[in-house]
Order: C-alpha cells, then structure tokens, then sequence
C-alpha cells in the first residue's frame, strides 16, 4: 500500500505531461481527486480498515499528495489558482464591479409604455420624421394659416416638406393602411423650433396611441389613461381632466396624474379623433368612433427618476448612463 | 368680473373651475385688493379673449346670470353733424365695420379706475381715448382704433397694401409692408397699418378734439400674414386673426362711445355707420346618441339642453323616426362651433369629464404581429450583453460637426428656417451623434463603447415621395481595434441569425478610413464597419483609435432566418492547433475556405487564436475541431483529414509551420 502511495504522483505528473487539453487536465482531476472514486479517496475511504501499523502517517502522505496534485493542477488553470489563492476576510471589502451594457433610461420608459399599453390590446410603429404638410397638419384638420401653427413651431425643409411637430402625423398614416378595429401606439421622435433650454430641446420624444372602434367613448379613454397613470406612478395615483382644445380632437381633453410625491402633473392631451380626420382616412366617422392621446416620454422619464433638465438625457454624459 | 357674474367662489376654486371647462388659468396673483387671473385660450375660443367671454364661462358653469354693460344711451347727434367718408375698396378685406365721429373731447390721463383695471391686464395706459378703445377691446373682445379726424385729409380708403409700401407705425417704425396687408389710407398718404398698430401720422394726441372711432371686422388670413410678416404680434392682431363674432362692432363702437362721453366728454355728431351684411343664428342638427356615445354616459335630452342653455344655446328637441335630436341655435360670438360633434365637447366640458366613469375598451383587436420595434429591442439585448451603452443623440446637427467629420454638407437635408446653428442639418449619419457622445466623456473615461438606434436622412426621395429616413444601429469603440468592432457586428449577426453576412475591403469613406469594410447580408450592403479617421477624431479631444459600425436596420431584420438547432456532436471533437505563414495577399476568409473543404463533412469549428508577423512572415494560430455525427475519430481517420487539410493549405500558397 505504501509503495503504491509514492507511485501515485509520479504517475500523475507524467500524465499531466500528457494532457492535450482543459478537457484532459479535467480528467485527470476527477481521476484522482475526484470525491467519490477519485484514487485519493479510495485510500483514504479504506484506511480506517488497515490494520494499526500501517494506518499511522497515511493521512498525512495522502494529504501531502493531493496538495501536490492540486499545485500541478493549478498551474494549469491559471485562473483557477488566481481565484484558489483568494486570502481575504474581511467580508467588508468590496465585491468586484462587473461593467455592463445599459439601456438608456428613455428607451426603458418607452418600453413600460408599451408593455402598459400592450395589455390593453395595443401594438406599435414608427413613421417618418420628415413628413409632407398633408398629414402633419392639413389631414388632421388643421389648414394652413390655422392659428392652431402657431402653437407649434415648426422647422420647414420647404413649403410642404417639415420635421414632424408630432407623432399624430401617423393618425392618417396609420389609418389609411389598417382598418378598424386599431389600437396602436407610435412612439417616436418630433420637432419643434423652440431654443433648447431644460425644459425644451428642439428634437425630443413623443408617444401617441391611437383606438378606432365602433363602441369607443370618452369613458374608454379615461378609463385607459387612468390605468396607464396606476401602472406607471402606482395604485396610488390617478387622474383628472380638464376641457382643452386640439383641432384634430373633438371633444379635446387635457389630463393630469397625480404623482404621489410631486402632486398633479399635466403630462398627456388627448380627445376623441375629429370625424374630419377619420374621413381623411377613408374611415366612415358613421360607422367608427376613435380616441387618441399624446405624451411625452422624456418628461416621464425626467418625473420617474427626478431629472430636472432634459438635455441631461441627450448629452450621454456615461456618469448618467451608467446610473440605470 | 363681478361687473359681469357672480362670484361666491375663492379665486382658486374658480381658476380650477375654469380649467376643468377648458379654460386654462396660468397663474391666480393678488394685486392690490384684486386678483388677477393669466388664461390661455386655445385658439378656437376668440370669444374667450375678453372679460365678457370669461364671465360667460362662469355664468355657464355656475348657471347664473350674465350681466352685460348698456351700449350708447344717448344716440342724438350733435351738432353740427358730420359727414363720415369711410370706404372699403375690397369688401372681403373689411366685411363689417361700425364707424363715427366723436366731437369736443378732452383729451387727457384717465381715471384711476380705467388706468387701474388696464394696468392689471398688462395694458399701458396712454390717454382717455387709446385707454377706452384698449379698455373695450379687453372687455368685450372686440378690438377698435381711434384717428385724429382733424389730421385725416378727405377720404378714408380700406385697401390691400401693394409691396414695399411703408408706414411710420405708432411705435415710430418704419415699416415695410407686404401685399396684401390691409392698410388705411387718406387722401394723401397710409394713415392705419389695419388690424396690428395705427399710423403715426393720425395718432391721438393732448390737442385732438374729434376722432374717428373705427370698430372693424377684418380678414383674419390678411391680418396673420401680416402679423407674421412684419413679425408684429399686438393684443388686437392676435383677436383679429381669429374668426370673431361678425355682428359685435356696433355694441363695441357703442360702448366705447358710451365710454368716451363718460371720461372725456365727447359726443357723437355723426351717425354710426354700420356695414355688413347682420348675421343670423345658425342651427345645427345634433342627434342625442351622438353625444352620449362620443361620452359614452346616458344623458336625457332635458340635461343636454339645460346644459347647452346655460351656453347661450337655443335648443328644441325633435323626433325623426326613432332617434331624438336636438335643434341647436349656436349664439353669434361662437364662431367655432360648426358640426354636431363640437357640441358634445360642450356638453362634455360642462357636465365634467371628471365626473364621466372610467372603463377599459372592450374585445381585443384583430391580431397584428407586433412590427418593427420588436427587433429593435432585440438589437439592443444583444448589444447591452456585450458592454455597450445605449445613446440617444440629437438628429439635428451643425456645419461644423459634418465639417468635422469631413462630410461634405451640400449634400446634406438642412431645415430652411434655422434657430440655432446646433441644430441645421438632418443628420446622415449616426455618428453625428456618437462621436460628439465620445467627445462628452473622453475627459473621465478612457475606453468605452457607445450605440444607438435612430433615423438617417437622405435628399433622395422615397416611395412615398419623402426624403429616404432608414432606421440604422451604429456603434462606437472608443480605444479599440478593427477586431473588436467587427467582432461585435458578428456576435449581433449571430445572435440575430442573420446567416448570410460577409465582409468586403472597402474604399475610403468619411469618416470611416482603413481598416475599412463594408458588411453584406445576401450580397448587399447594409453598411461599414472601420476606424474613424484620426484627424477628424482629434478635433473632438479623441486620441485613442476608435472604430464604429453602421448598419441597416431593415435589411438587417428581412436578413434574419430562424434558428434551427445544430445537434451537439455526440463523439469527441478533435482539436488540432495549425500555425501558418501565409502569404500577404491571401486572406483569412480564402484559407478558412480550404480549411473547411478539406476537412469536408468532419468540419466543425475553426477559431483564429493569434496572428503574429515571424521575421517579416505573415503567420497566423489556428484552432480547428473535427468530428464525426457517427463515431468517435481514431488516429488515422484524423491523419488523414490532416492530410487533405495540409494538401489544400499548401495549394493556396499558405505554408505550415514546423513548430
């Protein structure tokens, strides 16, 4: 028996030398050191059963032994011995810091949106940021020289070609190619020609959902938004609406949550879309009733982790980024 | 206000009143012993802009009663009577007009009660006579002007104003105006710049003894060119542009008539001439289920016109077969109403949305794969595992990011009415933005990696006759190598299953410069991944070698095919590590091919481990495994794949390493 201990890792080393691969060196670890039929612990499993004599000292060279082969073994995995010769103990130490990925937090409030909205039955696009005039502003009822422009400021690229002022240019756009029943959201990107400052920038986001059905009400809408405000701000919150005015909604409605720390905020408008502009949609305003709103996702971003600038959220600063 | 209403209600109760009906109060600010209310009226509401048209919203919500001041008690003219020459050359320039003239005024400051109330509107007092005209137009909404009738000469002329005429304005402008503007003239010269600011010339003044008052009704398009024209914004230009209450200018004359003889003690030795043609109430039919379906709450008839009363509406309700509509007289000042739906928002407005129940829709849509965005989520999964953050950028950019950037800017889509130079051109590239995002942080962090999704804009046009705006995914590497970069693109292609990705040496292209290659899905070209060159990188403060890619997005998506799982070998892999010194012209993807025909049917992986240059040789490590679907691999099957491996290596020039 004793002689066959001083074999063993000599046998060892030379089959260590041998090893092509992980996979190899793998294997031998499990051949002798393996817990439970590794050879070590066959030796160790029979001492208790050696008679007196022989068992004294065995314990010892079989420890002394599976050192080595661990020493062999680790100067193989290089790695493995970085992560062997750990000696801290202070639990209090840092942990690693890992860098990862990260998605900005307006992708990440769009995306609840959707999922909110998702359950409600709604899908989702995008459409053209340089849009013709028709469907920016004339086939949602506003003709040119409306005042309603002027609320507006919008940058022109020429006479009919502008940067969308809002995503409610995908109303007709939309419509025109899905019948009803719809519910779809277009979240996405508007212009305004407004000086950048921290509350205006003149590119930033907007989402708009859009429902055309035969049934749908004012009823539906409120009941709608105020489901979005509870699964976004919490059971807490709710809503209340004020009589507003926009051309391509009638009646309009503008809407205010109530934030539980900050108190009412306006954050959407909607209405009930004007018949004029499902009839430019070739849908019959008889036979179809629709509703819409509009929000602005960077301001609910800005709400729900109390940024007070909005050009924090396009300058990419990663000391920001990497906060979500 | 309480001229007007009855007011019980504290001033925020009754702001928060008005906003619930749609009229928004912007501030509620004590001054003095008043409170001064800020509204916004949308513009739909020109009725709203005067006190008269608030009160009315409080009277409606409340239901009380509107009390309105008397017009003119005395109409007797003076004497001696005096003849009015007031002509309109173009009817459709000034449809409806009241005009007079007003005798033996005093021109002087006015009392403190007129100078007060317009003070706190924001309304500079002037005199007794510019104060009452302002005073009347803030009070019933309808804007006026008074002339010096001694400094007019003959004549008074409404016409269109023809190009480059010019004005001396109240505000001692010059100005030059554009055709079309609506202009007073007298005999002699332009005396009234209509509807935005009065002339110089017949201004009022401590000496003026009569006036010509002059209660117009213009062209609301002519006075919004004009005003935008001329960059001229004034209290009455904004009414003006708006649709107003045709028939409001004789009780307006009157009232500032009425007015005048109070605080200056004129009188009126003309007739009031009113023109235009007396407008009558317009009905519409409203049938009831329209508003209770559009509300989606059960009302009775006798609360829709209750309501509809209490906004000056008349109504009467009639049958038609089974269905109840309600006759609607739509009262003069409101102009906006003109189909059945505007008089659910009414009715809406009044009754209280709040007080409408909230329900979710019923039944589901028809079942539309979700579009787009879907992939788009799944582009940045990817990207986030490996280490990459997400931007977002502006998509307008400046002359001097493209300059920078070396990117020719005439051909670039810019808007044609700039506000700031930061914000000109649509941008043609993603990069745009991500190398000013490096810019941003290259002063607190070293190596990073940036991207972001967003539109791309072209001058060429698209199907739909708008300027091409694909979506793109583009990246940037901040101290990196080409390796890492395309490294990326093919663990995203991977995770994608787009399968059919290949990679070609590409021309220089701002900002890209070598390493440079273009990235082809099934042939065509969906974009570049390379190094951005580093001059153009040092003018944003970035030394250290950066790479970026940029890809299409929809070509992307239409690339994708679906996974299907590859059985994992069930004997072991052979691994075998062949080092080579390869000729400089021969590329990686060549010898990977004769690798991979060699080893024919036992090929299952190769993986580059180094590429090092041995005295001047170009020498490259490569790990590849054979197996076999069938059995385990013995000594000589594998020599013999190694021979035929060797075999094709050696036909293509790459020479094998003894070591």
């Amino acid at each position: 028996m004793e002689t066959s201990l001083d074999k063993i890792f000599p046998k060892f080393q030379e089959e260590i030398r041998q090893a092509k691969n992980s996979a190899e060196v793998e294997k031998l670890r499990v051949k002798y050191l393996g817990r439970k039929s590794g050879i070590l612990s066959k030796i160790t499993q029979q001492i208790p059963k050696l008679p007196l004599s022989q068992r004294v000292g065995m314990g010892t060279k079989v420890k002394n032994i599976k050192s080595l082969i661990e020493k062999t073994l680790a100067s193989r995995y290089p790695q493995q011995q970085e992560y062997q010769s750990e000696t801290r103990s202070d639990v209090t130490t840092p942990g690693k810091i890992f860098e990862t990925g990260r998605i900005h937090p307006l992708t990440q409030v769009i995306e609840e949106i959707k999922e909110i909205f998702h359950y409600l039955g709604f899908i989702w696009t995008d459409g053209p940021e340089v849009e013709n005039d028709a469907y920016n502003f004339q086939k949602l009822n506003i003709p040119p020289d409306h005042p309603a422009r002027d609320t507006q400021q919008t940058y022109y690229l020429s006479n009919n070609l502008l940067l969308r002022t809002h995503t409610s240019n995908m109303q007709v756009r939309y419509l025109e190619k899905h019948k009803p029943p719809v519910r779809a959201l277009f979240p996405g990107r508007v212009y305004r020609r407004d000086m950048p400052d921290s509350t205006h920038l003149p590119s930033f986001y907007q989402l708009e959902g859009l429902l055309v059905d035969e049934t749908a009400s004012m009823t539906d809408l409120l009941g709608s938004l105020d489901f979005f405000a509870r699964s976004f701000f919490g059971k807490r919150s709710k809503i209340r609406v004020y009589g507003h005015h926009f051309p391509y909604t009638e009646p309009s409605i503008e809407v205010e949550v109530f934030h539980p720390k900050k108190g009412w905020i306006e954050i959407l408008g909607a209405g009930m879309v004007h018949p004029n502009v499902l009839k430019n949609a070739q849908i019959s305003p008889s036979m179809y009733r629709g509703w819409a709103f509009g929000m602005g996702p960077d301001r609910l971003v800005m709400l729900k982790y109390g940024i007070d600038d909005i050009r924090i959220l396009y300058n990419n600063d990663l000391r920001f980024l990497n906060q979500f | 206000m309480k001229d007007y209403v009855e007011i019980h209600e504290e001033p925020t109760k009754l702001a928060e009143q008005l906003q619930y009906a749609g009229t928004k109060v912007e501030s509620v600010d004590k001054v003095d012993s008043d409170t001064v209310f800020d509204l916004e009226i949308t513009p739909n509401r020109p009725d709203c802009l005067s006190v008269i048209g608030i009160a009315r919203e409080i009277a409606a919500i409340h239901n009380r009663r509107l009390s309105l001041p008397s017009g003119l008690s005395n109409f007797s003219v003076g004497s001696p009577s005096l003849p009015v020459n007031f002509v309109v050359s173009e009817k459709s320039l000034c449809p409806a007009y009241s005009v007079g003239v007003i005798d033996s005024i005093k021109v002087d400051k006015s009392p403190d009660w007129l100078r007060n109330r317009l003070e706190k509107s924001g309304v500079r007092s002037i005199n007794n006579i510019v104060d009452v005209t302002n005073y009347v137009m803030l009070e019933t909404g309808q804007p006026m002007h008074a002339f010096d009738f001694d400094k007019v000469r003959g004549t008074m002329r409404v016409r269109a104003a023809k190009k480059d005429e010019r004005l001396v304005s109240l505000d001692g402008v010059e100005r030059i105006l554009p055709d079309g503007a609506i202009v007073i003239e007298d005999e002699e010269k332009l005396i009234d710049l209509a509807g935005l600011m009065g002339g110089e010339s017949s201004e009022v003044d401590k000496n003026t003894i009569r006036i010509l008052l002059h209660v117009p009704l213009y062209d609301p398009l002519a006075i919004r060119c004009a005003s935008q024209y001329l960059g001229l914004r004034t209290q009455a230009s904004n009414i003006f542009e708006k649709k107003l209450n045709p028939n409001a200018n004789r009780y307006a004359f009157e009232r500032a008539a009425g007015l005048i003889s109070e605080v200056a003690q004129g009188n009126l030795v003309s007739s009031i001439k009113t023109v235009g043609e007396p407008t009558k109430e317009r009905y519409i039919d409203v049938p009831i289920s329209l508003i209770t379906d559009t509300l989606g709450v059960s009302l009775e008839a006798g609360e829709v016109e209750a309501i509809l009363g209490r906004l000056e509406f008349s109504t009467s309700v009639q049958r038609k077969d089974a269905a109840i509509f309600i006759k609607i007289g739509i009262p003069l000042f409101r102009t906006d109403i003109t189909d059945p739906i505007d008089i659910t928002e009414e009715v809406g407005r009044i009754y209280g949305y709040n007080k409408l129940p909230k329900k979710l829709p019923i039944g589901m849509p028809s079942a539309e794969s979700l579009p787009v965005q879907d992939f788009e989520k799944k582009v940045r999964e990817v990207l986030v595992s490996l280490n990459l953050k997400e931007i977002y950028s502006s998509s307008l950019t400046s002359t001097s990011v493209l300059e920078d950037l070396d990117i020719p800017s005439q051909n670039i889509l810019r808007v044609a009415n700039r506000l700031v130079l930061d914000y000109e051109y649509l941008r043609p590239t993603l990069l745009t933005g991500l190398v000013t995002a490096a810019a941003n942080n290259i002063d607190n962090f070293d190596r990073f990696s940036l991207f972001e999704i967003g539109c791309v804009f072209a001058k060429d046009l698209d199907k739909d006759r708008l300027p091409k705006q694909p979506k793109k995914i583009a990246a940037i590497f901040v101290t990196s190598n080409f390796s890492f970069a395309k490294g990326v693109v093919e663990e995203l292609f991977r995770r994608l299953n787009i399968t059919s990705l290949r990679f070609e040496k590409a021309p220089d292209q701002p900002p890209f410069v070598n390493p440079l290659a273009r990235v082809l899905v099934n042939n065509s070209d969906i974009g570049l991944v390379g190094k951005i060159e580093e001059e153009s990188l040092s003018k944003f403060g970035v030394t250290f070698p950066t790479f970026a890619f940029e890809l299409d997005l929809e070509t992307m998506e239409k690339g994708r095919s679906s996974l299907i799982y590859k059985p994992t070998p069930k004997y072991p892999l052979v691994k075998e590590d062949i080092s080579l010194f390869v000729p400089k012209n021969l590329s990686f993807s060549e010898v990977e091919k004769s690798i991979k025909g060699g080893a024919g049917k036992n090929f299952y992986s190769l993986e580059l481990v180094e590429e090092t240059t041995v005295s001047g040789k170009h020498s490259l490590l490569l790990r590849v495994k054979y197996f076999d679907t069938n059995k385990t691999l013995n000594s000589v099957e594998v020599e013999r794949i190694r021979e035929k491996v060797t075999e094709g290596l050696n036909n293509i020039g790459a020479e094998l390493r003894d070591s």
